[in-house]
């Protein structure tokens, strides 16, 4: 895709042509396109959150910290696998793998 | 101990000043570089950045001098349970890729410069590219105003004091802003380069000193666990609350800092910047993870540290580890020199923001239409100058009041998080309306205003309502608002153009 000169500043105003905004929006795929993508962020981030452990109380430890902030950084980096194949796998457009 | 920080401060500076010279001489090369002069070129760098530059840049931007000392600090006055700021800032890279492929596909398209070119675009309504516009300036102001108080703690401690706080801050500003009127974007990146280069450098070290001085987290769990117990325990209904409420805060508002937008404008390609963005992805783990062990470190060794001295404990750990150990002396002066890096590596970035906002959105827009790049390129360097200066007072002052670094962040991400529906909802629903938007920003800001301004009035004390942040308050009644605007409205726009 090429990317316009610098373009005189509010062209939108005289130019809103929506229907070239939303055809130029829309890419080959997008993360959202696959109806899992954002219920899976949803559900690591309820599994990163503390909730179902005894509140109020540490509970077991390992290395140094409690089991649950193992948790919470087992399901971050459960998150960023999940990211980085969206940006990776999940987003691709026309043109633009040069 | 006086004669260990005295000689940290003495060789350490030698190192601040060499890093300070090579920031110069990366800014008249980015000088040198430059292709022509234009908007896109000095705030955009042409949109030529490689995954290397493209990276180090986002990475070097996102981590702050807040996420080493304001992060660390929260953690140490939390407890474990900040562990939540791990997860807020991975989510903020995966909100990137919910709305970055449409944004960034227009901006290719249509030559955005700024997040408000889009604003316009989408929504064509003067109103809401201003309230668009002063939101994201009030952020960054705010944002740079930070960074500024964390140069002067930075500077003090790494000259032990000989050089002040305000000299601090404004040698490291007059370094900043040299660099960036030279070469705009293009210098900024660069010096992006070696800061990211740098933080990376000190992170490591970081790591390595966490998990072998003194008997790293284990030893550090057994002091917690005797004497601040609670501090490791799981939260109660209260504290999922207050987590829920960090995650929504930080992982939309820091999604929608337009000085990360407009590194996503400026990548070359768009295979480097989702290769860029799936890197970034794993950061947390690297550098929030750490500022939080920090923090979780400190509460061992400093247990009855204020508010606002906790904003130090990176510093203070650090300072500890160093003594009876020579090994560790030049790991900490690295340490150190990323701090300062990513201080001045986000300061920069968000003042070249700010810049480009007012040149290309108000300036050029409501100001003089009819000015020409060379004429904008000064308006903008010459209002860089003029507020940071205004910052730089605006920093003596927070000195004269006992203000964590955490309340400065606060204020700034409550009111930046309710630009957010035009981005997250505006770019994939077409049904959204300007007018709904602009409601909902207002009734979002309003009543973020109306929650702290009864606090700071006396009428209440909690500037979070049922443990959930003002801001969020606001944002969840600004979406609502968004979405029933949207529901009201007539269907036409979406006739014939439905995604195949």
């Amino acid at each position: 895709m090429k990317i316009e000169p610098e373009s005189p500043n509010h062209e939108y105003a005289r130019e809103r042509d929506m229907d070239a905004f939303w055809k130029a929006a829309i890419p080959l795929h997008e993360p959202i396109n696959k109806r899992w993508y954002i219920p899976a962020a949803l559900l690591l981030m309820v599994i990163g959150a503390p909730w179902l452990w005894p509140a109020g109380e540490e509970g077991p430890v390992f290395a140094g910290l409690p089991v649950w902030v193992w948790v919470t950084i087992g399901a971050s980096l459960g998150l960023s696998v999940l990211t980085a194949f969206g940006a990776l796998r999940l987003w691709r457009d026309d043109g633009e793998e040069e | 101990m006086e004669t260990s920080e005295f000689h940290l401060g003495n060789r350490a500076l030698i190192v601040m000043g060499v890093y300070l010279v090579v920031m110069l001489a990366l800014g008249w090369a980015g000088r040198r570089s430059r292709k022509e002069e234009s908007l896109r070129d000095f705030y955009l760098a042409g949109s030529t950045f490689g995954f290397v530059v493209l990276f180090l840049t986002l990475f070097a931007t996102q981590y702050s001098g807040n996420t080493l000392l304001g992060f660390a600090g929260r953690s140490y006055r939390q407890g474990a349970t900040y562990i939540v700021s791990v997860m807020f800032m991975t989510a903020v890279i995966t909100v990137f890729t919910i709305y970055a492929p449409r944004l960034v596909r227009l901006a290719r398209t249509f030559g955005y410069i700024t997040p408000a070119d889009y604003v316009y675009h989408r929504f064509g309504s003067p109103a809401l590219h201003i309230a668009a516009v002063l939101l994201l300036v009030w952020g960054l102001a705010n944002y740079v105003l930070e960074n500024l108080v964390a140069m002067g703690h930075a500077m003090v401690t790494i000259s032990d004091g000989s050089i002040s706080f305000m000299w601090g801050v404004i040698i490291l500003v007059v370094v900043m802003l040299t660099y960036e009127t030279l070469g705009g974007m293009r210098s900024v990146a660069w010096t992006d380069v070696v800061q990211g280069t740098i933080l990376l450098a000190g992170l490591g070290c970081i790591l390595f000193m966490l998990l072998t001085v003194d008997g790293g987290l284990v030893a550090a769990h057994e002091v917690i666990a005797r004497d601040a117990s609670d501090k490791l325990a799981a939260p109660k209904a209260d504290g999922m609350r207050a987590w829920y409420s960090n995650m929504i805060l930080l992982g939309f508002g820091v999604a929608v800092y337009p000085h990360a937008m407009q590194r996503l404008f400026a990548a070359k390609s768009l295979r480097t910047l989702r290769v860029s963005l799936a890197g970034m992805a794993f950061m947390p783990l690297t550098t929030t993870l750490l500022a939080f062990l920090m923090g979780y470190l400190a509460l061992s060794r400093f247990p009855e540290l204020s508010s606002f001295e906790s904003d130090r404990v990176t510093i203070l750990v650090l300072i500890d580890m160093t003594e009876g150990s020579p090994f560790t002396f030049w790991l900490v002066v690295l340490i150190f020199a990323a701090i300062v890096a990513a201080i001045m590596s986000t300061a920069d970035s968000a003042l070249l923001s700010i810049s480009s906002m007012f040149t290309k959105d108000i300036y050029k827009v409501y100001i003089n239409k009819e000015a020409t790049p060379h004429h904008l390129l000064l308006v903008g360097k010459i209002f860089g100058w003029c507020l940071i200066a205004v910052l730089v007072f605006m920093a003596w002052i927070s000195q004269r009041t006992e203000s964590s670094i955490w309340l400065l962040i606060l204020l700034k991400l409550e009111f930046m998080v309710q630009i957010s529906p035009m981005f997250v909802l505006g770019i994939h629903w077409k049904r959204l309306p300007a007018w709904a938007v602009l409601a909902g920003v207002i009734a979002g800001t309003g009543i973020t205003l109306t929650i702290w301004g009864g606090v700071m009035a006396g009428l209440w004390d909690n500037r979070s309502p049922w443990n959930v942040s003002a801001g969020v308050w606001g944002l969840l009644v600004n979406y609502a608002i968004c979405i029933g605007g949207g529901l009201l409205r007539p269907d036409p726009i979406d006739q014939g153009l439905r995604r195949t």
